[in-house]
């Protein structure tokens, strides 16, 4: 059974850890903190339910997600649909020709595991996740981070058919594929 | 006969959802064909396997903390 530490020792311990789990969702530093600080407040009231079968991070962290999907739902409603439509035609038309065959190579990458094995790998991954557009960022997040069903997806980010999630998680896929052959594959 | 646009498409699909018999055949066909199209397939996969394990590497990214009078703000608000 795990037990809890002191609270006031909580942002000591794992202020740095939660913020970084915050940041990599949110990408906005004001508001990362103010969700560690929430996290933390919510997490002293509800202390009497912690049940000891998790580490008191894990539990920390729980507490941020739920936190950060509240945001989440109430921030997609302010996000125009198609912000970034105009941005992804182009990476379309860069990569097919009018026929919709490739117009780019693409290259068999040179050992991908090994990458994994690599601090500096991981890096890119976050800045390329980082580089896409707001909607896009949280898609990743909800499919590939959490792995949501489509149909929640749909349901948190408002989508009114799988459809369309399922051409957004194509382009999402295609555009951070394109910025790790480019920051990563090709220069490595 | 499906192009390397709609390929990728379905290449897509298939990480989150089983496709039709119809649509699996023709993928199946075009990928045969299509090294391109194959390693576009094996990237994806790739880009996967990679997003289930960043989450383990996020806390490790020494560059991104809390400033100390964070830190110190946090503290106090927990004690009010």
């Amino acid at each position: 059974m795990n037990k809890l530490s002191d609270p006031n020792s909580w942002p000591e311990l794992y202020g740095d850890i939660i913020y970084r789990h915050a940041y990599f969702r949110l990408r906005d530093e004001m508001l990362a903190e103010e969700l560690v600080q929430e996290t933390f407040l919510a997490a002293l009231k509800a202390r009497e339910r912690f049940a000891g079968n998790s580490s008191e991070k894990t539990w920390l962290i729980g507490i941020l997600k739920h936190k950060i999907v509240d945001h989440l739902r109430k921030a997609v409603r302010e996000q125009s649909q198609d912000e970034s439509i105009q941005e992804f035609d182009d990476l379309l038309n860069e990569s097919f020709d009018g026929k919709g065959h490739w117009k780019i190579d693409v290259s068999r990458w040179n050992s991908p595991d090994g990458s994994l094995e690599q601090q500096q790998f991981w890096q890119t991954l976050q800045k390329c996740v980082s580089g896409l557009p707001k909607r896009m960022a949280t898609l990743f997040i909800l499919r590939e981070i959490d792995g949501l069903d489509s149909d929640t997806i749909c349901k948190e980010m408002e989508l009114s058919s799988t459809n369309n999630l399922w051409t957004m998680l194509s382009r999402m896929r295609m555009r951070l594929r394109q910025c790790l052959e480019k920051q990563w594959f090709n220069k490595t | 006969m499906m192009n390397c646009k709609e390929a990728t498409d379905l290449v897509s699909q298939n990480l989150d959802r089983q496709l039709g018999l119809g649509q699996r055949i023709a993928l199946r066909l075009h990928l045969l064909m299509c090294h391109y199209c194959r390693n576009y397939a094996h990237h994806l996969a790739f880009l996967r396997r990679a997003a289930a394990n960043l989450e383990d590497h996020i806390e490790n990214q020494t560059n991104l903390s809390l400033s100390e009078e964070s830190k110190a703000k946090i503290k106090q608000s927990l004690n009010n």
